[in-house]
């Protein structure tokens, strides 16, 4: 079944997401399905692909649009999201439809390394066991690059304090926590939609 | 007459490589310069370099694709042989293999692009090799990238990008290239993660070439060197 410009849209969002999409969703978008998908398929870019081309095969086959709320998180997104019935939000990844562009490169060329909720309640779990970076590895990777852990705080989720500390030990960096609004998140995610077309009127 | 002992204790050359090759893969960076300073001891950093560390490189370069911690030991293979050149340029008295003898080349990531990590290790690669790398660093407009070779006398040109959109960018340079009236004489070097499952995304954006890891990278550039001198040859 082919979406029509009348069909349903789901919101296949990234996990990172989670607290972020699950707060706008209840007042923005109650109507629309919103499946999350693991960010951790990240760490393998190939199986990210095939995981999001299987979901919005699927979605499309079953007569719904697609939003990707994605940054450009593997090689096959611009193929990905050039399909009928399939927008992406913009932006480069996560930080940046947080922050901004301008703000995101900012920060960016300021050394910040930056930090979402899921990621930073992990601790050190992804540099170690996920990427294979002792301490002294990952210190010297992240110094190499960076001066600071940027906690990007979107206000919907409590603070991993434990979580940066333990990110902040491994990868020998300070810690830092900004404040950061859901204006920017919802606006990237309301223009997907318009890019996709008109909404159909919940049921 | 004393017997000497140093030669008794001295390891086979093929253990010291397969141990150096083990050492790098559990991503141990202590370890293996340990193991290299040893043999530097007796033998001088250009055999380091010579003996064991290239041939270390070019076998981990060939065998990590689809390890589990791939960026773990080819950050630690990158590091290591970043440390060896350090050593080997302060050495007293340090020899002509720690002096760049290739190039120059000019690096940077591609203008918007921020991902530092594959461009320095690349760069620490052809250094390893003797090449002289100037390093733009990340988000370098187009003009820039030209300006600086003009500048430094380098045939070759290495643009790194990670992403779809920042490689899409890549275009302007290559513009820039022709527009100049530098086609052929320098050479476009391409990289990043998306070159390598993108097929015929490197003719796409303009480029010369690319590497599938950056430990074939100085190979690369050797060959666009040399595809540069010929471009000059024929339009002389």
């Amino acid at each position: 079944m082919t979406p029509s410009p009348e069909s349903p849209v789901v919101l296949v969002t990234c996990s990172v997401f989670r607290a972020e999409v699950t707060h706008l969703w209840k007042t923005c978008w109650p109507h629309l399905k919103v499946p999350f998908q693991s960010s951790m398929l990240h760490m393998n870019p190939v199986k990210l692909g095939c995981r999001l081309e299987m979901v919005v095969d699927n979605e499309l086959r079953q007569g719904r649009r697609v939003v990707l709320v994605y940054g450009e998180c593997f090689p096959g997104m611009g193929e990905l999201e050039s399909r009928p019935g399939v927008a992406r939000t913009r932006g480069g990844n996560c930080a940046e439809m947080v922050l901004g562009h301008k703000e995101y490169v900012r920060l960016l060329r300021a050394g910040a390394f930056f930090l979402l909720p899921e990621w930073a309640a992990q601790g050190d779990r992804y540099f170690r066991r996920d990427l294979g970076l002792n301490r002294d590895n990952a210190t010297s990777l992240m110094r190499d690059s960076h001066n600071t852990l940027l906690y990007l705080d979107t206000g919907v989720a409590p603070i991993p304090e434990q979580g940066l500390q333990a990110v902040s030990r491994h990868c020998g960096l300070p810690w830092e926590i900004l404040p950061v609004s859901l204006d920017r998140l919802r606006a990237v995610i309301e223009d997907a939609l318009q890019r996709l077309g008109p909404l159909a009127a919940p049921d | 007459m004393p017997r000497d002992t140093s030669k008794q204790t001295e390891p086979a050359l093929t253990d010291v490589r397969q141990s150096l090759v083990a050492l790098i893969k559990q991503a141990d960076r202590a370890g293996a310069n340990a193991l290299l300073d040893a043999w530097a001891a007796r033998h001088g950093y250009e055999e380091v370099f010579k003996v064991l560390l290239e041939p270390a490189l070019i076998g981990i370069g060939e065998s990590i694709t689809g390890e589990k911690h791939t960026l773990a030991q080819a950050y630690v293979a990158a590091k290591v042989a970043e440390d060896m050149l350090t050593r080997a340029v302060n050495q007293p008295g340090a020899n002509a293999y720690a002096e760049p003898e290739k190039g120059p080349v000019v690096l940077g990531n591609a203008e918007g692009d921020f991902h530092a990590l594959g461009r320095r290790m690349v760069a620490t690669m052809l250094r390893s090799k003797g090449w002289l790398v100037h390093d733009l660093g990340n988000d370098v407009p187009p003009e820039e990238f030209v300006d600086q070779a003009l500048a430094t006398g380098a045939r070759v040109i290495g643009v790194s990008a990670m992403t779809m959109t920042t490689a899409q960018g890549i275009r302007a340079l290559r513009q820039e290239l022709d527009t100049r009236g530098l086609t052929g004489r320098m050479q476009l070097a391409v990289g990043g993660a998306v070159f390598l499952v993108m097929p015929g995304l490197v003719e796409e954006v303009g480029g010369d070439g690319t590497a599938s890891n950056m430990f074939a990278a100085p190979g690369l550039f050797e060959r666009l060197w040399q595809a540069s001198l010929q471009a000059e040859t024929i339009h002389a």
